[in-house]
């Protein structure tokens, strides 16, 4: 049976309820996989998760995955999330903004979405169900008037309550909100009326927010103090499988851990150990925590060992950013590497490279950790195209140099002493700092320069205090 | 081929084959093969060559052949022996570099030794997708996408080591990692036994391993495939010219000297030039040199 299906499908005129026959009969290229609950969960968990970043009240609207009936799953209208955004819109420039971005970013995810942004829970839940693609409702007083024509199903209402209404010829939401209430409780059940109300605003509605989960901590108490190293080494990597093993039942991968060693008497004596990339590796990770704790210093006896993992990711992180980022390493291999030598070297020595948005040549560029995820900023399309010198000082180093007339390339150079003579040059290429800079301007005319022994050189002279620099060379 | 014939008639079934293997076997007429080596076959891998036919066609492989060490130095006027200084040639790597970059997805060059990073507005010029045309046409609109450059930055990683022996332990790890597609490294004071182990790192990872070394150390003895000096020339047009030497090469010829120019369109490409006729003749050994003329 067809329990889900999508846009195209939709437009092939396939809907959840069809057999699978019926539906591979109207389109042969169908692509078939199997519902389950757990998955969809999964996903909407994720979903929701992203959400957070507009509000932290975040609920997914579908049962848990252990209380799902089998009729269920046949109502993919369930499927949805509420973010409660009191209060957040200021934030985001106004509700029709906000409405905008989260449709486009659904839409860039590969998820189609219907959003609605309404006063009351009851109503946002009724408009993105049956309401137009993406609708907005400000006042309360609007809101009757956009409910009126959504079909009875929009409340929320059980199987049996709808039919039954139906049966009655009532059909929308408009014609309910003619009835007395104390008519339709005694025929329909109190909950109709209920859900009424709160549609409408008359009752308040709670919406259970979703919880990250916490964190994973394993833990193992000793009856006597440790003294020996190998034992804790063991132990350690025990704890360690154990928490591989949990990850991998959640299909995550470790980020970061911090082990703990408790001493009686004696504040704990803490490890942190980031990896660079998300990884599940057993082997690698056994590795790294052994020569951690090798070079662990532990005086006294511990009594208590355990293990945090402080963060962890997905397996295919789903890009649902509104921003363009730069695709950050994501080789398993890679990160191995990466560990390895931060570990070795230190943070500071494994560097990985941003352009910036600068005229000046030494503040075009930064270098910073290698997986940081960086906003592409925009830089000009131009300049790549400068002739640059592949070996940079930093800072310039101060020569002298004469030249005939200001903005004519110097004929004679001296640098550390000896002298040089020119025999070309190129230039001059005026670059100055960005006026909205507060420092002070500094304007610089380079020159490309030739020596007669055949090097090139990137010199240029400061406008303000005609002092000559050498900047770089063509190596 | 393997032919079994029924000799004894009251031989059981399954111990015949065996027999007649172990026969085959020890009168030579079959032979058990070997297990396939553990890098890549070269052609997976993207081809490293200069881009100038006529070095390229002296070069085993016709390239800078990867899973091997290569050791190149620049003589440079403004270094300095006695305070230590000199300078990596970078500007030959360039065509090098952009071949690993744009040929393969995926993969990474490590540059470790903080006096090897290149400069990072060079280096950008060497992301731009590779133009051969005139700029002001079609290919516009490929400088104002930004997403080469954001796609490749990631892919760059760069290392400094404080000691000699930090520095051989990364250049090490570097190389046997199996996605990183070249590795160049500052190769000073390194002896036989470095470059051995080097070599071997980078045969198992089968990447490229570029040293850089300073001029005085390029004739000590070495475990690289291939060694080069290069030298600036003063050029009488703008363009920048250089002198390329093949001290030693596994397997090719050597030594070996030419002359190489900076194409015309700017493009950071090379191109083989013509040496003047003023200028002296380079002294050339027994076993030849090649030098090319326009």
């Amino acid at each position: 049976m067809v329990v889900r299906c999508c846009e195209q499908a939709r437009r092939a005129s396939i809907t959840p309820g069809l057999t699978l026959a019926h539906a591979q009969a109207l389109c042969p290229t169908l692509h078939v996989e199997r519902f389950s609950w757990d998955k969809n969960h999964k996903l909407l968990r994720r979903v929701g998760e992203w959400a957070l970043q507009f509000s932290p009240l975040v609920s997914l609207d579908i049962p848990e995955p252990h209380e799902a009936h089998a009729e269920d799953s046949f109502d993919n209208l369930q499927d949805g999330i509420t973010i409660d955004i009191t209060g957040s819109t200021r934030l985001w420039r106004g509700e029709q903004n906000l409405l905008l971005r989260v449709h486009a970013a659904l839409q860039e995810a590969g998820l189609t979405a219907r959003c609605a942004i309404a006063p009351t829970r009851g109503a946002a839940w009724a408009l993105s169900r049956y309401g137009i693609r993406r609708s907005l409702i400000l006042e309360e007083n609007q809101l009757l008037e956009s409910l009126a024509p959504l079909p009875v199903e929009a409340l929320r209402i059980v199987g049996p309550t709808a039919e039954a209404l139906h049966e009655v010829q009532i059909t929308k939401l408009g014609q309910l909100v003619s009835l007395p209430p104390e008519s339709l409780a005694a025929r329909f059940g109190p909950e109709l009326v209920t859900r009424l109300q709160q549609a409408l605003g008359h009752e308040p509605e709670v919406i259970a927010p979703l919880r990250t989960t916490s964190p994973l901590i394993f833990r193992r108490d000793f009856a006597y103090e440790v003294g020996d190293r190998e034992l804790l080494i063991g132990v350690a990597l025990e704890l360690l499988d154990e928490a591989l093993t949990a990850l991998r039942a959640e299909g995550r991968h470790a980020r970061h851990f911090a082990l703990l060693l408790e001493q009686e008497k004696l504040p704990a004596i803490q490890q942190h150990i980031p990896l660079s990339l998300a990884t599940s590796q057993r082997k690698h990770l056994q590795h790294l925590f052994r020569s951690r704790m090798e070079a662990l210093n532990i005086p006294a006896g511990i009594t208590a060992i355990s293990l945090a993992v402080l963060r962890n990711e997905a397996t295919t992180p789903l890009s649902l950013d509104i921003e363009p980022r730069q695709a950050a390493p994501s080789n398993a291999d890679f990160g191995m590497l990466l560990d390895t030598l931060i570990y070795t070297l230190g943070e500071r020595n494994v560097l990985g490279l941003r352009l910036k948005d600068s005229h000046l040549p030494e503040r075009s560029f930064e270098y910073q950790a290698p997986t940081t995820p960086t906003v592409v900023a925009p830089l000009s399309p131009y300049r790549a195209e400068r002739d640059r010198p592949s070996v940079m000082f930093t800072p310039p180093r101060q020569i002298r140099a004469l030249s005939l007339l200001p903005d004519k390339p110097p004929y004679w150079l001296q640098w550390d002493n000896r002298p040089y003579r020119v025999a070309t040059g190129l230039g001059p290429e005026r670059i100055s700092n960005e006026w909205w800079e507060s420092s002070p301007s500094c304007s610089r005319d380079y020159f490309k320069v030739q020596l007669q022994s055949g090097v090139w050189l990137w010199v240029f002279r400061e406008l303000e205090t005609s002092r000559w620099f050498l900047h770089g060379l063509w190596a | 081929m393997l032919s079994v014939s029924h000799n004894n008639n009251g031989c059981p079934e399954n111990a015949l084959p065996e027999n007649a293997l172990q026969k085959l076997l020890s009168s030579r007429a079959v032979w058990v093969g070997s297990k396939a080596p553990i890098h890549l076959s070269p052609t997976k891998r993207p081809k490293t060559s200069f881009g100038i036919p006529t070095i390229d066609a002296q070069l085993p492989e016709q390239q800078l052949s990867p899973g091997q060490i290569h050791e190149l130095s620049l003589d440079h006027p403004l270094g300095n022996r006695a305070k230590g200084s000199w300078f990596p040639p970078l500007f030959i790597l360039a065509p090098i570099i952009r071949n690993v970059l744009h040929q393969v997805s995926g993969e990474y060059v490590v540059w470790i030794g903080k006096r090897c990073w290149p400069a990072p507005p060079f280096l950008e010029r060497l992301l731009l997708p590779q133009q051969d045309q005139n700029l002001q046409d079609t290919n516009l609109q490929d400088i104002t996408s930004h997403e080469p450059i954001s796609h490749w930055l990631p892919r760059l990683l760069f290392i400094d080591a404080t000691s000699p022996r930090q520095r051989l332990s990364a250049t090490i790890d570097s190389l046997r990692c199996p996605c990183v597609a070249a590795v160049i490294a500052d190769g000073s004071s390194l002896d036989m036994t470095a470059t051995r182990r080097l070599q071997l790192a980078a045969q198992r990872g089968s990447s490229l391993g570029l040293l850089l070394r300073p001029p005085w150390e390029i004739e000590r003895p070495s475990a690289a495939a291939t060694r080069w000096r290069i030298s600036p020339q003063p050029s009488p047009s703008f363009s920048l010219q250089w002198k390329l030497e093949l001290l030693r090469c596994k397997g090719g010829n050597a030594p070996l000297i030419w002359f190489v120019e900076t194409a015309k369109n700017e493009t950071n490409s090379l191109c083989a030039s013509s040496q003047p006729a003023d200028r002296l003749p380079e002294s050339s050994t027994a076993s030849g040199s090649a030098r090319n003329s326009a």
